[in-house]
């Protein structure tokens, strides 16, 4: 589904990927650890173009996204994205946060399609969106917040209003920035949770972690980045069980 | 707690207002029972004389005799001073028209110079002034038809000596040099200069002609002031001109606006002496010392005063067109800044990887250096002044103002609203692009919602900034709140209570407007309530 070949990516002087390479299969729940500074957020960040590739492609159904005629904005709709600091839209509600992008995005279809063709309301589209983003609160348990501003969530309940935020627009896969980063320990468990149970209905996932236990227990791949490369790329067992590059080994047993 | 302190506030802002009111007050009744009242008088003499005159063709005599008992009939049967009253009293200026030039016809051709206001003047296609009026019955008087010829000061003269007109009609002073081209007509009005001094200044009493005046005060140096009106006789008079030749004084010059701002800071104690024309200066005084020396305290009456003006002669009408222009100015002129400044602000926050946002940066740079970079009276000026007559457009004062003020405050507004942005988090930004809205639609929808909540109170202020700097549109004939206290302070002599008001309205506009702020301020911050 996702085909990197040879990405790079340089700010200024300072090289930070140096030639990636991955195929990423559909239903593939794929790991990323590193040290810091290894170049792993900015591999991520550069699958969806947020930060433009300076070299190589990014084949993304079919079409090099790495390229800049390509209207990225489209492309975007069909990959989720989660941070680190969760980044909910601090003027829109809970629920307004989940509709907004499916609203926009339908609502600027319909303007598209001529007025006899229309199948659909303005109005039938929020309602669907609205019915939508309630059954995905519902999911997390969080309907009863549906009309309150991000403010008053706690990180846990952020965190997961923005996962069903990218779930909503039903991406192809969702990338996720180190998701559980700047959580409280206690609420760490509530977000894995959810995102244990994505990966259970086969979403496509790509997770840039710390959380060693959860890469072992839900990843079927795990990549290992240090220095704008990478060095190891195995399943969990493999990769956890028997190493193979010296350095890999060295900060498994740091960290493990 | 909160309301305890507005309250506060209003009360003393209101005791402060009062206390200057009652201060004035009891100053003047202090002057009555104490010590004596000063006033203003005039010293009966006439500074300098101008007759004006009519200039005739030396070819035509029987033409200046009847011009000559024109003038004598006119002037016998208040014809003359009906004309005057248009001009300097209460009366309308009425249009004259001039007919095309026709050899064959028979015509009166006038040679005037029409800028000297208000004897000689334009308006659109038609000419007024007192020249103009008396020459249109003059025509009348002879039975022939108007024609008018407009042309330079220094060619009237010259124009009726070469027989290309018939009369020069343009506030024309004798002067023996002119006699080589025309004949004057008798004079029809005279142009004295008069001076005004406090009345306990005992400085003049031992004169007894002009030379003893200009004497005393030549004798007086360098120290003290003359107070004159701004490009009158009276000016030149004080400062020395050759061309006039006025040797001047040593004294210090001041300019006003009006005579009557001169003489009430002659009383102010501000400057030492007035001079001006001679029949405004009889008016003035008049209606200054007026309300100086009334025993039950002067202020009760420049209340009257202003409240007579206010009510009875229309003045409100004006405060109330002021007021309007005032606002409308500020208002649209904010709606277009806000507008402006948005899109600068976006402009100079987009990432500057491609060419053409960079150029569109540059301008916008250049845009806002030269709006700050020039004080607001300039840019109005060279707008109204410049720009509007060399693209040939014609706009009023008040739209000019509108735009100028927008344009203005959208280079001030663009540096409120780039902080605003920049004090967004970009987490904001990025995740409004991964659920794949685009740069612009982020920006509208999360971005600027959230950053204009952060700069409500600078905005605010920005507002507040535009309502009060908006009193300098009178520089460009827009007619606002200054404009219509100043109308009814020049029209009472009498200015300290028109000033006054204008004041209370400004502070209660301000106040009005920061309540405004708050509430929407209060409005916008639901999405940070914490419940």
């Amino acid at each position: 589904m996702i085909d990197v070949i040879n990405l790079e990516k340089t700010f200024g002087d300072n090289k930070v990927l140096n030639g990636i390479d991955v195929k990423i299969e559909k239903g593939d729940i794929i790991c990323v650890i590193g040290p810091s500074g290894s170049g792993k957020s900015t591999f991520l960040r550069c699958l969806n173009c947020m930060e433009d590739p300076t070299g190589g492609q990014i084949i993304f159904n079919g079409v090099d996204i790495a390229d800049p005629k390509v209207d990225i904005n489209i492309h975007r709709r069909h990959m989720g994205m989660v941070f680190q600091h969760f980044n909910l839209f601090n003027n829109k509600t809970v629920i307004e946060n989940i509709m907004l992008a499916p609203v926009y995005v339908k609502c600027k279809e319909l303007k598209k399609t001529k007025k006899s063709e229309r199948t659909t309301t303005k109005k039938a589209i929020k309602e669907e969106a609205r019915a939508q983003a309630l059954e995905l609160l519902e999911r997390i348990g969080l309907a009863d917040k549906a009309d309150v501003y991000p403010s008053t969530l706690s990180g846990g309940q952020k965190q997961r209003v923005a996962i069903v935020r990218s779930l909503a627009m039903n991406p192809d896969v969702i990338l996720f920035d180190e998701p559980t980063s700047a959580l409280d320990p206690e609420m760490v468990g509530e977000v894995l949770d959810l995102m244990k149970s994505l990966a259970k209905d086969g979403m496509t996932m790509i997770i840039v972690t710390h959380e060693m236990g959860f890469a072992r227990e839900v990843a079927n791949k795990v990549i290992f980045i240090d220095e704008g490369q990478i060095l190891e790329s195995a399943p969990p067992e493999e990769f956890f069980g028997n190493p193979k590059n010296p350095r890999l080994k060295e900060f498994l047993s740091k960290v493990l | 707690m909160k309301k305890m302190k507005k309250l506060l506030f209003l009360t003393l802002s209101l005791v402060m207002m009062l206390s200057i009111l009652t201060g004035c007050g009891k100053k003047d009744s202090e002057n009555v029972t104490g010590q004596e009242v000063v006033t203003a008088k005039i010293v009966e003499m006439d500074l300098t004389i101008e007759e004006y005159a009519f200039g005739v063709d030396k070819n035509q005599p029987e033409l200046l005799e009847d011009v000559n008992s024109f003038i004598a009939q006119i002037k016998a049967n208040g014809t003359f001073d009906k004309i005057c009253n248009n001009y300097f009293g209460d009366g309308t200026p009425v249009a004259v028209k001039s007919a095309e030039y026709d050899p064959n016809k028979d015509q009166l051709v006038v040679a005037t110079n029409a800028a000297f206001e208000p004897f000689e003047y334009m308006e659109g296609d038609n000419y007024y002034g007192i020249d103009m009026e008396i020459a249109a019955q003059l025509a009348d008087y002879l039975g022939l038809e108007l024609v008018i010829q407009n042309m330079e000061f220094d060619a009237v003269c010259l124009s009726v000596g070469q027989q290309k007109c018939d009369i020069a009609m343009a506030g024309l002073t004798i002067k023996e040099d002119r006699k080589e081209y025309v004949n004057f007509s008798d004079p029809y009005y005279n142009a004295a200069q008069k001076l005004i001094i406090k009345s306990n200044d005992t400085s003049f009493d031992d004169c007894k002609s002009v030379p003893d005046i200009e004497a005393v005060l030549t004798a007086k140096g360098e120290d003290i002031k003359i107070g004159v009106q701004n490009g009158t006789t009276g000016q030149f008079y004080s400062e020395g001109d050759e061309s006039w030749g006025f040797a001047g004084f040593p004294a210090q010059t001041i300019g006003y606006k009006n005579g009557s701002l001169a003489v009430q800071d002659l009383l102010n104690g501000n400057i030492d002496y007035v001079i001006i024309d001679s029949a405004p200066a009889t008016c003035i005084t008049e209606s200054i010392n007026d309300m100086l020396g009334i025993s039950d305290g002067s202020f009760k009456r420049k209340v009257e005063k202003f409240k007579e003006i206010f009510i009875e002669q229309d003045g409100y009408k004006r405060v109330v067109e002021g007021l309007k222009n005032t606002l409308i100015i500020a208002i649209i002129g904010l709606i277009i800044g806000i507008l402006i400044g948005t899109v600068i602000a976006t402009v100079r926050v987009i990432p500057k990887y491609k060419v053409l946002p960079r150029i569109l940066n540059g301008i916008c740079s250049f845009y806002v250096g030269l709006f700050r970079g020039t004080p607001i009276v300039v840019q109005l000026l060279v707008f109204y002044y410049v720009m509007l007559p060399i693209m040939n457009i014609h706009m009023t004062g008040v739209n000019v103002a509108i735009l100028v003020f927008g344009l203005n405050s959208g280079a001030y507004i663009s540096e409120i609203m780039r902080s605003g942005i920049q004090s967004v988090d970009p987490g904001q930004m990025e995740a409004g692009r991964a659920v794949g809205l685009s740069f612009g639609t982020t920006m509208m929808k999360i971005v600027i919602p959230q950053a204009v909540k952060n700069i409500l109170p600078t905005l605010g202020n920005e507002f507040i900034a535009l309502i009060k700097e908006t009193s300098v549109v009178s520089f460009i004939g827009a007619a606002d709140l200054y404009v219509a206290f100043n109308y009814i302070g020049s029209n009472s002599y009498e200015f300290m209570v028109p000033y006054l008001v204008m004041a209370v309205i400004y502070i209660v506009l301000v106040l009005l407007i920061s309540l405004g702020i708050k509430l929407m301020e209060r409005s916008l911050r639901k999405s940070d309530r914490r419940n």
